[in-house]
This record gives structure tokens, sequence and C-alpha cells, in this order.
């Protein structure tokens, strides 16, 4: 007898389910994927013990006759690939399952009961895994899977299922991912006859978001969508304003022609292009969607199908990284937020954001006329829950007779009285930001006024320092100094950007100028590259640009007059994204009335 | 101790010596004091922070008694400002600690908490020999248009003040704070011959300034290898030297005139600062075109808008078309007395030269676009 054999068939369906089968929610994911496969537009889920002990679910899709319901439970069997799809490989597979894996696998570690009727056939048919054929049953048009005792014959695997809590909220996680992608499609769970998720049908993902996040999320979501071509793939859906940030990634949620998957490329890429918008380790929320033709994508090469791989993983990361960043400047928003009528709510947020800069507050522009408008409601997308209520309710309140007074606090933070409420902000942030966004702008458009200098400025390296001496005077060129080496270890500088020196500003020539090579010495590896990309053209300009913001900017403790009060307020006025510095900590908080109020537990 | 004294000349000698009072931080108080010396025949004010000291006489006074009186300086000098009347009165409290400032017909009566005189520094007489003579007004009006470049900025001190050189007979004065540079000369009778240079630092030369603008007579200058000092009608002065090396300047200063322009000084500062209305609030630049009988001044603000302002001038050599700072070209010509004035120009990327009277050069380096 030979030595090798053939594993028996449920063996072999067991260490399917090992891979496909881990826990309820995957149980849930696969039959979930089925019903909407059968088109589906209406799913059930009813758990016990969260979905430990049973687990049902129940749609309105197209059924399958006795045949089919038999054939099902057989191994590789599916619908899902006729003929013709299958020759050309699995490349090409326009539906969630297809493997033909989900049912016998499921059946080998659970029992599992199916009814299922065809909207054409006289009634359902039951099946059970017990050999006997299906057998006549009553029951509505779909198709209803009853799985019970998971892993009741895999003790070891049964160990390792968590609290029925835990189990539920893995359940509710998965459903809500493919429940994204299917707005049209209506969820139901229940566990131990309680509502644990209830998702009616809707038109739209916006729509879905607001009932998955709540309907005050909504402002703070910024709609993305570009449209795709041969090369590369439709990409749309909603990322978070800064505003929105979370401390981990799982609300990061990346779907490749409406399934799920886990990409780091596609976080990184979030990463990258929220830098400045987000302080480190705050990120994101984003809802992102891929349309590939099905053959440019492998969904493959993981059984639960939640990796793919791209026939062009080259393009993915430019794609998201391009699309977001244009989505988070501001220009965009306002665009996006005029085209989008139907949001007025978001609109009226970004607008009034946008609107303070626009109409500073009267003392920030030097006059006195107060009390017209409710322009400076809101300047920054937090704070932002409401904001038509409280235009209503600030007709109410006392009107301040002459909004606009400004004070320093601490030497560190200006406070500007507003109409309904009062706004603070972090001088160091709010300058540097408006620094910032003017450097980076003369930077990247290149032509920046230099001042000659009359007699050089001579810096002197550090010994670590001296070697960078080349590449260090090449970077400061591209920030618009003029300096060139001068002997090993030093640097001689012959003209400056006049972005930093004006007449009554401090000029800080040679400590600017240190800086760039402390940075080089700390993070040139990252910045320098024999291949220089776009990419990390722009990076480092924006990296550089940042750090002579931060050098420039006035100080916390820094006492102000009111002329640089008045100043920074008017400056801020014309940049164009005054929320974040760009190390992306936010430059001003606004409390309102109504927060103030209720803080004194006024209502 | 009573003093009775002019008001309008108390209120100038506080104000001449606001600026050694009121300076940098410090932890000693007393220095914030001015110092009343009364003597048989006169009465000093002194002032000092350690690095630079004045000692000035008031003039038109009565003084009962012999003593000292310290009271904090810039408080005084704001009492007097509101005092009516044309004389101050001001007696010395019993514990020499203090004292009641007043005017004449007493309406107005303050009493002001000072410190004790004892712990004033000692303030030094001249001393200087081998001191030159140099006419006192024509100094200071040197001095003041000289300083107008020097650098503000105490990270570069060696460019905080003037560099004074003399050789032979010849008082040359430079200051520069690396965008633009000043010099002056003048001939002064050396008879020693001696050479010397140093860097007067800021706070003193706006001390000498005020002091020296007034009076026809000489002062005596002695620059010394790490102070000055000076005598004059009225008082005595002196200050350390800024410690470094004033930057070799001279091989900065172009040569080779490309072209000289003369325009009328008051219709170029109208229009210099009527461009400067529309430039970049972070990027000032005003192009200059000089050509033919005329210079158009243009500017450009990307969020704001364009200027263009024609103002005739005449002009001998090469047409020019060069970029300056606005402020600092209007802080330029306003150093310069003259109805007419005069421009020199090497290039679009050389310094460019305004012209006062005599030898004083203003040299103001370009903007380029890079």
């Amino acid at each position: 007898m030979s030595i090798i054999q053939k594993l028996p068939s449920d063996i072999v369906n067991r260490i399917a389910a090992g891979e496909v089968i881990e826990r309820p929610a995957s149980v849930i994911k696969e039959l979930v994927e089925n019903s909407i496969d059968a088109g589906a537009t209406e799913i059930l889920i009813d758990l016990e013990d969260g979905g430990c002990k049973r687990l049902t679910v129940r749609d309105n899709g197209c059924g399958m006759d006795p045949s089919d319901l038999q054939m099902a439970f057989e191994s590789h069997s599916t619908s899902k690939l006729d003929t013709a799809g299958f020759r050309e490989g699995m490349f090409g597979v326009g539906t969630l399952g297809f493997r033909g894996e989900a049912l016998p696998s499921i059946g080998s570690v659970a029992e599992v009961e199916a009814v299922s009727r065809t909207p054409k056939g006289e009634h359902a048919y039951r099946y059970r895994l017990d050999g006997q054929p299906p057998e006549p049953a009553a029951g509505e048009p779909g198709t209803v899977l009853e799985v019970r005792n998971l892993f009741s014959r895999l003790p070891a695997r049964r160990k390792f299922l968590r609290r029925p809590a835990t189990e539920l909220s893995h359940i509710i996680q998965q459903v809500t991912r493919i429940a994204l992608a299917y707005p049209g499609v209506s969820f139901l769970v229940t566990n131990m006859g309680k509502r644990s998720l209830d998702l009616a049908a809707c038109d739209t993902l916006r729509e879905r978001l607001g009932q998955i996040l709540g309907a005050d999320k909504l402002e703070n979501l910024i709609e993305v969508a570009q449209p795709g071509d041969e090369n590369s793939p439709h990409l749309h859906g909603f990322i978070s304003a800064p505003a929105l940030r979370r401390g981990d990634t799982r609300m990061q949620n990346f779907f490749v022609n409406g399934r799920w998957v886990r990409d780091r490329l596609f976080t990184a890429a979030l990463r990258a292009a929220y830098k400045g918008y987000l302080i480190p380790g705050k990120h994101p929320l984003a809802y992102l969607f891929f349309e590939f033709p099905a053959e440019a994508v492998d969904v493959n090469v993981h059984p639960t199908k939640s990796e793919v791989r791209f026939r062009n993983p080259g393009l993915m990361y430019p794609l998201v990284y391009n699309v977001v960043s244009r989505a988070l400047e501001p220009e965009d928003r306002s665009q996006e937020a005029a085209d989008d009528s139907g949001s007025d709510a978001k609109a009226g947020i970004e607008q009034a954001a946008l609107d303070f800069f626009a109409n500073p507050p009267p003392s920030a522009r030097g006059a006195s006329t107060g009390g017209s408008g409710g322009s400076i409601a809101g300047a920054g997308w937090s704070a932002a829950g409401g904001t038509r209520e409280a235009v209503e309710e600030r007709r109410e309140l006392p009107e301040v007779e002459s909004p606009g007074r400004v004070f320093q606090l601490l030497n560190s933070f200006i406070l500007v009285e507003e109409e309904d409420g009062i706004l603070l902000i972090d001088q160091h942030a709010l300058h540097e930001k408006i620094l910032f966004e003017g450097i980076y702008r003369q930077l990247l458009e290149g032509d920046v006024v230099q001042q000659k200098l009359m007699v050089p400025e001579i810096l002197a390296l550090s010994v670590e320092q001296a070697p960078l001496l080349e590449d260090g005077c090449r970077l400061l060129g591209a920030c618009g100094y003029e300096a060139e080496p001068f002997g090993e270890a030093e640097v001689a500088i012959r003209a400056v950007p006049e972005l930093f020196e004006g007449k009554r500003r401090k000029s800080r020539v040679a400590e600017i100028c240190q800086e760039v090579f402390s940075w080089l010495e700390r993070e040139g590896d990252r910045y320098l590259s024999d291949d220089e990309t776009p990419e990390l053209l722009e990076q480092r300009l924006r990296a550089l640009a940042s750090l002579m913001a931060c050098k420039r900017a006035v100080k916390a403790g820094d006492r102000l007059s009111p002329e640089e009060i008045d100043s920074l307020l008017e400056h801020g006025d014309l940049a164009m994204d005054p929320r974040n510095c760009p190390h992306g900590r936010p430059t001003m908080v606004r409390l309102s009335r109504r927060e103030l109020d209720s803080s004194f537990d006024r209502k | 101790m009573k003093i009775c004294c002019e008001k309008n000349e108390l209120f100038e000698r506080l104000q001449s010596i606001a600026a050694i009072t009121g300076g940098g931080p410090t932890t000693k108080s007393i220095l914030r004091n001015c110092l009343f010396v009364a003597t048989d025949k006169e009465l000093q004010i002194k002032a000092t922070d350690l690095d630079v000291s004045a000692c000035l006489q008031i003039e038109r006074q009565e003084v009962d008694g012999k003593g000292e009186l310290a009271l904090p300086a810039a408080r005084l000098l704001s009492l007097v400002r509101e005092v009516p009347g044309n004389r101050i009165i001001i007696e010395a409290t019993k514990d020499g600690k203090g004292a009641t400032v007043c005017s004449e017909s007493g309406e107005y009566s303050f009493k002001l908490l000072g410190e004790s005189p004892d712990e004033f520094p000692e303030v030094r007489g001249f001393s200087g020999e081998g001191a030159l003579e140099l006419p006192r007004a024509k100094f200071a009006e040197m001095l003041r248009r000289v300083a107008v470049a020097a650098s503000r900025d105490s990270s570069r001190y060696q460019l905080t003040g003037v560099f004074c050189e003399i050789e032979g007979g010849l008082l040359k004065m430079t200051a520069t704070d690396g965008k633009r540079l000043t010099t002056d000369e003048m001939e002064i009778d050396n008879p020693a011959s001696a050479a010397t240079s140093g860097i007067i630092p800021n706070r003193a030369v706006d001390v000498m300034v005020k002091v020296l603008s007034q009076g026809e007579e000489s002062v005596k200058f002695a620059l010394e290898e790490t102070e000055v000092q000076m005598s004059f009608d009225g008082g005595e002065m002196m200050a350390k030297l800024v410690e470094g090396t004033f930057p070799e300047y001279k091989s900065a200063i172009p040569s080779e005139v490309k072209s000289e322009v003369t325009a009328d000084r008051g219709q170029l500062v109208a229009a210099v600062r009527s461009a400067s209305l529309v430039t970049d609030k972070e990027t000032e630049a005003v192009i200059f075109r000089f050509k033919g009988k005329e210079v158009a001044i243009e500017s450009k603000g990307s969020d704001i808008g364009e200027s263009m302002i024609r103002v005739d001038v005449e002009k001998e050599g090469e047409d020019v078309e060069i970029r300056f700072n606005p402020s600092y070209f209007v802080d330029a010509l306003r150093t310069i007395d003259t109805e007419q004035v005069r421009m020199e120009f090497f290039g679009s990327e050389r310094p460019g030269a305004i012209k006062g009277e005599l030898s004083y050069r203003h040299y103001l380096m370009p903007l380029v676009v890079n």
C-alpha cells in the first residue's frame, strides 16, 4: 500500500475550515456574502451567545432548488464560476465567494441546517448534512442557514472562542464592513432576542455611514472620488477631516470590488497624506472603495480573501496619497461643499470655517463695527456639532454688544471674543502654520525672492555635520538661501529668502541654517536618495518648510504687542487652512456659547 | 537736599539717559535709577548700566544742601512730563531713599520711593588722553545717519553698533545689518595720528546722539582699546566697546558705477511708499526700472494687485532694473536731508548707493528672484 494517501474529504474540509472559519464572525462573513451573491436585499442575523451556540442567517435572495441545496455542501462546488470564467482562471471572479469551501467547511465544524426556496418554488426544502436528500419544508423565498454548536466537534478550537460579547462585537464589525459595501441591503443583527445592529436599506454610502457612525459625524467626512481608467481603478469613498480621528487604524476600511481588504500599503499612504494634519499616533477614518476590472486583481491569495494582490501594486500608493492629499486641501473642500448641495450641514460648517478667516472678528481688522452675520461660527471642523441648531439658538441669546475683543493669555494663547462664543488660538501653532504655507508655496513655486547680504554670514559646522556640507548647501539652496561651502566645515551664506527677513523681523539666519544641518543629520537618510521621485521631493520640501516655519514662529511665552496680535489674526485670515499647524496639532479651539453655558449649568 | 530746576531741562536730561536706565533686563534694580549729585557748585545727574555711563550737568538750578539722591528714572520722567509749570522741586526725604516731587505752585505733589544712593555704582570721570576734538553737532549727525543700518539683532553682536576707525586725518564710521551698509567720514585734526578702531554699541550711540545733538562747541572723543570716552560742554560719557571683529566690509563696497541718478527725494519717498502698499506682507519687493528720463516703480502682491508709478529722474549711464525692499529704501532716503537725492547703481545684483551730502553713503543690497 502506498505510503502517501489521499486525505478523506471530511478531513480536507476540516483543514479548509481551519483556514476560513476561525470564529462565529467568519461563518457570518461566508453566509452573508453568499446571501449578497444570491441577490438578497434583506439579511437578518439572529444569534445565541454571540453565535457560539447558534447563528441564523436569513435572506430574501434567489434561493436554491433541492439539487443545488445538496450540491452546495459539497467541497469546491460553487455557483460562481461558469466554465468560461474558470478557463480564464480565477482572475475575473466578480462575486464575493467562489472558492466553494465555505459551506462544506462550516458543515464540517458545526451542525448546519439549510432551508431554501426559489422564487418560483412552491415550497421550501430543508437540508441537513446527514446524507438524507432535501425534504420539503415551510419557508419564504430565500435561504435560511442555521449553524449550531460551532466547533463542538473540535474542542481544541472551541477553547479559542471568546466571551459571547466579544464574538458579537466581531460579528458586528464583520457585518458592518459588508454593509458599507452594500448600502442597498438592509441588515438586522439580533443576539439573544436583542437588536444589536439595525441598518435599513439606503441609497448612498453617505447615508450608510450616517447609520453606522452617527449623523453628527457626517459633517466631518470628506467625500473623495477619482474616476478610473484602463490602468487605475475607480476610487471613491469618504475620509475624515482631521478633527475626526482615532488612536488606531481600525476605522480605516478599504474595499476592493466590494470586498473588505486589509492592506498596509493603503494605511501607509493615508498616513503620509495626513502628515501635517494629524499628530503622530492619531489616525483618520477612511472608507475607500476601489473598483477594478475583475481581472486586474487576484483575491485568491488568502482563504478569507481579506488580502488581495494587485496586478499593478505600484499604482496604488500614489493613487491613495494623491486623492487624499487633494481632498484635504481646503479649496477642494469648499468646491466640493458647493457642489454637494444635498449636504447643507457639511457645506455650512466648511464654509463657516473658511469664512471665519475671510471675515475675521472686527478687531482683527482694526475696525469696530460688530455684529453682522454669523460667519464666525465654527472656526474649524471640530466643535461643529449641530451648527444649524446653534444658529437658531443664537438668536435667542442676548447679542454681544461689540464682539471681537482680543486678549493674549499666559503669553501663549490669544483669546478672541466671538458673537456666540470664544476662540482660543495657540499663537505659536497659528503663526507656524501661516509661515509654513507661505514658505511651502514659495519653495514649491520656486520663485524665491532673495535678499542679498552685504557681508556673508559664516556658519561653523560641527564635526558630525561637516560631511553633510555639500548636501546641506544644496538643501539651503532649495529653501532660498544662497549658501556655499566655505572651507571644510563652514558655510558662507550670501543671500537669504526675503520671506524670512522683512525689516522688523528678527533675523535668525544662522540659527535656521544650523537647524537645517541638524535636521539633515537626524533625518537625512529618509529624505535624501539617489532616486528623487516627485513624492520624495514634495515630502522633503514640506519637511524643510515646516522646520523653518517652526523656527521663525513666535513661541509660547513670547509677549505679543496688540499690533503683533492683529497682524497674526490678519495673516491667519490669508492662510489657506489655518486649522492645524504643520505638525498636525490644532491651532485653535472654539468654545461656543452653548458649551460655556452648559459648563456653568446654565441650561 | 532740595533741588529746584527747570522742568524742560530736567526732562531733556532724563530723556537722554533713558536708553541707559531703561536698558536690558537686569537684576540690579539700582541701575534703573538715576543719581542726582549736588555739590556746592553744581548739580549732576548720572546713569549707568555698567557698560554705558553718562554724567550730565543740570545748569539752571538752585540747590539747597549737598547730597545724593537715587530715583527711578523712568517713573521720574513720566512724572516730570505731567507736572504743570516751568519749574520742578525735588526734595529728598529724611532717610534719603526717596523724594517729594512737586510743581512750583505745590498743586501737584508726588512722593517717589527711590533707593539708597550708596548702592549706586561709581561713574568714572573723563580720563581720555590724546582725545580728538570734534565738532559736536556734525559728529552727532554723522553718528545718527550711520547708525540707521546697525543691526538690532543681538545674535550678531559684532554688528550691533557703529564701527569707528581713526586713521591719519580721517574718522570713518560704518554700520551694517547685513542687508544695508552705511558709511561716512570726516576730516579730523589728529596730531598724534594714532590709528584706532572700535565698535560703539547701539545703546551708547542712542545716548550720544541725544546729548550731543545740541550745542555748537566741540566734543573730546577718545577711542581706546576697550572703551570710548567723551567729554563735552554739559557732561561726560563713556561706553565699553562691543567685543568682536567688525566684518571685512570694504570689499563689499562696489566701485564701478554703471549709472548715476538724481531724483526729487520727496517724490521718490511718496512713490515707493505707495508701491509698498501693493506688496505681499511676507515678501516685500519693489522693482525700480530706471530708463531714460524716468524711473518706473512697480510692485505686485499675489493676493492684492499691482502698482506702477512713474517719477522723473535725471540719469547718466546705463538703464538699470533693480529690486529693493521698499522699507529699507525709504529708510535710506529719510536719512538724507537734501531735496534732491543722488543714487549710484552698479548692476542689478550689486548694492545700490544712496548718496547724502558730502561723504555719506547708504548702500542697499538688492533683492533677486531666484
